[in-house]
């Protein structure tokens, strides 16, 4: 949108049909090039910073920063050497990433269903969400590794602990964005759904849902970050027997830099995987409801077209 | 309902929130001095608020939090706006950024700790390593939402890359800055806290909680620090959003006030209105008028954010959008 107009009235006009088609034949091909240009040079400039770091680790032999070769080989070795049966997992990696991922997929659930579920309660009556705001607002504004020690005091440590600190702390993106997308509903749809004489589970459904479904998933991904950096805080701390933190803190204790390194590239796979993931189920939900994400779209493409503008 | 109706309700909430609290520690389902009522646990927050020792730990997380935000910005923003106005660049680094952001940071901790020990050098490195994404990612997107027209003006009356840069583009960016700025400085105090609590010793906040944990009946102090941790967030965002509001009114302006906001609730005439301006607390005012104006209908998607600046709460959607996905801290 913010782009167009430059972008039109570069357009040559008054050459002809063919003149324009030509040119624009020409810039597609321009902008292929330099869209292919841009993936390659990402490629490549990843590829060069990781030779550089490989070769410089290997030169200066340093521990503190190894080889990614030999991290790769380390984390290989650890976790993903195992036999076919058990999809390539061994032992280390199902008391490992297993529990890790099992607790934090819980607690996410967990936080997103209650999340959603109170958000919802809370942001369709302004009576209610005043009421909550002030409680909502500070529960949010806590670093949720500071409870993480109430949590120790009145669960003890292990799963019950880890599960209350990860839930505790990624309930509120879902809960106050729930809150504040049912809070945004637009009002003639509801006089619409009163017309209707909707019952409240029809109304959830069709109306209120679908109307907040992009700020609930703007929350998820909130949480879900939250969920990864509260599952390993929480198994960081002493106490922990088996998860991904514990192993991370097991090899700091030992000085086991190789280790430490590994962990960190598997924590970055696993974040990256589920982030990767998270957008993919809102594509697959919101994408139905083309017409609700309009102004998305046209943000998208606002952004692309002052990028257009910016490389002619 | 006007705002004095909801400050009542508002404090009558908060108040039955602390009943509830106060309620479970004194109905003994958990261990008293496991969980301690909520009015022993506010007596000694107000009775910590005179006690110079805790106060110096307070001020030793505050200070590295600072100097770890400063230091971010101090990279981020040069960062961002070469990004933002240099495509080839953006290019190249592009992957090496993607490949580093979902990398929780928590997790670095201990890397950290092996290689600068336990001191406030690992725990300014941390914080200002979680404090550049969300700085660097509201830089470039703001960067891209500049008014194309204007720049073109510039270019047109013959000025150069750089001037246009700082005449134009860096004050069109600079609320997009202050937005990533805010939501910084709520990771920064995330990781000042979760790496004192880590390290156990020296000062600060988070040791002052560590060490309450792991005294006999320390339950006690540990709630009042976490109180004192989360005023210390409230007032630090609070604090950015007052600064935000006063250093671009406009935006203010074009997300209207509260007030107004809540007049427009049930009409819906006034929705599209509320929309259209509510766009602005993502993009600058202009965008959000250009943006707003004929895409009313289609508010529900995250363009429209809510008027969060306004009263006062981290706009997670907004920022999210702008950073494509929040950068885990």
């Amino acid at each position: 949108m913010s782009g167009a107009p430059t972008h039109e009235s570069r357009r040559p006009t008054d050459h002809g049909a063919a003149a324009r088609t030509a040119h624009l034949v020409g810039e597609t091909a321009a902008r292929t090039a330099r869209l292919a240009r841009g993936a390659l040079l990402r490629r490549l400039v990843l590829v060069l910073a990781l030779t550089a770091w490989q070769l410089g680790a290997r030169a200066h032999g340093s521990v503190y920063f190894p080889p990614p070769a030999r991290i790769a080989r380390h984390a290989y070795d650890l976790w993903f050497s195992g036999p076919v049966g058990h999809a390539f997992l061994t032992p280390a990696a199902v008391d490992t990433i297993l529990p890790s991922l099992g607790r934090m997929a819980a607690g996410f659930v967990l936080a997103a269903v209650v999340g959603v579920g109170l958000g919802i309660l809370v942001g369709r009556s302004p009576r209610a969400y005043a009421l909550c705001d002030p409680v909502l607002q500070f529960a949010r504004a806590l670093p949720p590794p500071t409870l993480v020690p109430v949590f120790v005091v009145v669960f003890d440590f292990g799963t019950p602990m880890q599960l209350a600190s990860i839930v505790f702390s990624a309930i509120w993106p879902v809960l106050i964005n729930t809150a504040e997308g049912a809070r945004d509903t637009d009002p003639l749809r509801l006089d619409v759904a009163a017309v209707l004489r909707l019952t409240a589970v029809e109304r959830l459904w069709f109306l209120l849902l679908p109307s907040a479904l992009p700020r609930i998933f703007a929350g998820l991904r909130l949480s879900l970050s939250l969920c990864l950096i509260l599952m390993v805080f929480s198994e960081l701390l002493p106490g922990t027997a088996n998860g991904i933190g514990f192993a991370l803190t097991d090899a700091q204790s030992r000085s086991d830099l190789l280790t430490v390194w590994a962990v960190l590239v598997l924590l970055g796979a696993l974040g990256y995987l589920l982030n990767t993931g998270l957008l993919a189920i809102e594509k697959r939900l919101t994408g139905k409801r083309s017409h609700e994400r309009r102004s998305k779209g046209s943000h998208k493409s606002s952004r692309t077209e002052s990028r257009k503008g910016r490389s002619t | 309902m006007n705002r004095r109706q909801e400050l009542a309700l508002g404090a009558l909430g908060a108040l039955l929130a602390l009943g509830a609290c106060e309620a479970v520690g004194r109905a003994g389902i958990v261990r008293r001095s496991y969980l301690p009522p909520a009015s022993e646990v506010l007596a000694r927050a107000v009775e910590l608020a005179g006690d110079r020792t805790f106060l110096d730990d307070v001020a030793v997380t505050l200070r590295a939090w600072a100097l770890g935000l400063g230091l971010a910005c101090a990279i981020a923003i040069p960062l961002g706006l070469l990004l933002g106005s240099v495509p080839v660049v953006d290019d190249a680094v592009r992957a090496v950024i993607e490949f580093l952001r979902p990398l929780p940071s928590v997790a670095l901790i201990p890397l950290v700790s092996l290689l600068l020990g336990t001191g406030t050098e690992t725990e300014v490195t941390l914080i200002t390593y979680a404090s550049i994404w969300p700085i660097l990612f509201n830089t470039v997107y703001g960067l891209g939402e500049t008014d194309p027209l204007a720049k073109d003006t510039l270019r047109t009356f013959g000025f150069g890359r750089l001037s246009i840069l700082l005449r134009v583009e860096l004050p069109a960016t600079a609320p997009f800055i202050v937005a990533g700025l805010r939501i910084s400085a709520a990771t920064a105090l995330v990781l000042a806290t979760a790496t004192e609590l880590l390290s156990g010793f020296g000062q600060g906040l988070g040791i002052f909680i560590a060490q309450a944990q792991l005294a006999t009946d320390g339950t006690r102090d540990v709630l009042a620090g976490v109180v004192w941790a989360g005023v210390l967030g409230l007032v630090i965002n609070g604090v950015l959003v007052w600064g935000e509001r006063r250093a671009f009114p406009w935006r203010a302006g074009a997300r209207g006030t509260r007030g107004a906001t809540r007049a427009a609730w049930r009409s819906p005439g006034g929705s599209g209105a509320r929309r259209g301006g509510s766009g602005g607390s993502g993009p600058t005012a202009s965008a959000a008028g250009r943006r707003g104006g004929p895409d009313r209908a289609g508010a529900h998607g995250p363009g429209a954010a809510p008027p969060g600046g306004v009263t006062g709460r981290p706009r997670e959607h907004g920022s999210g959008e702008a950073a494509d996905g929040e950068a885990p801290t």
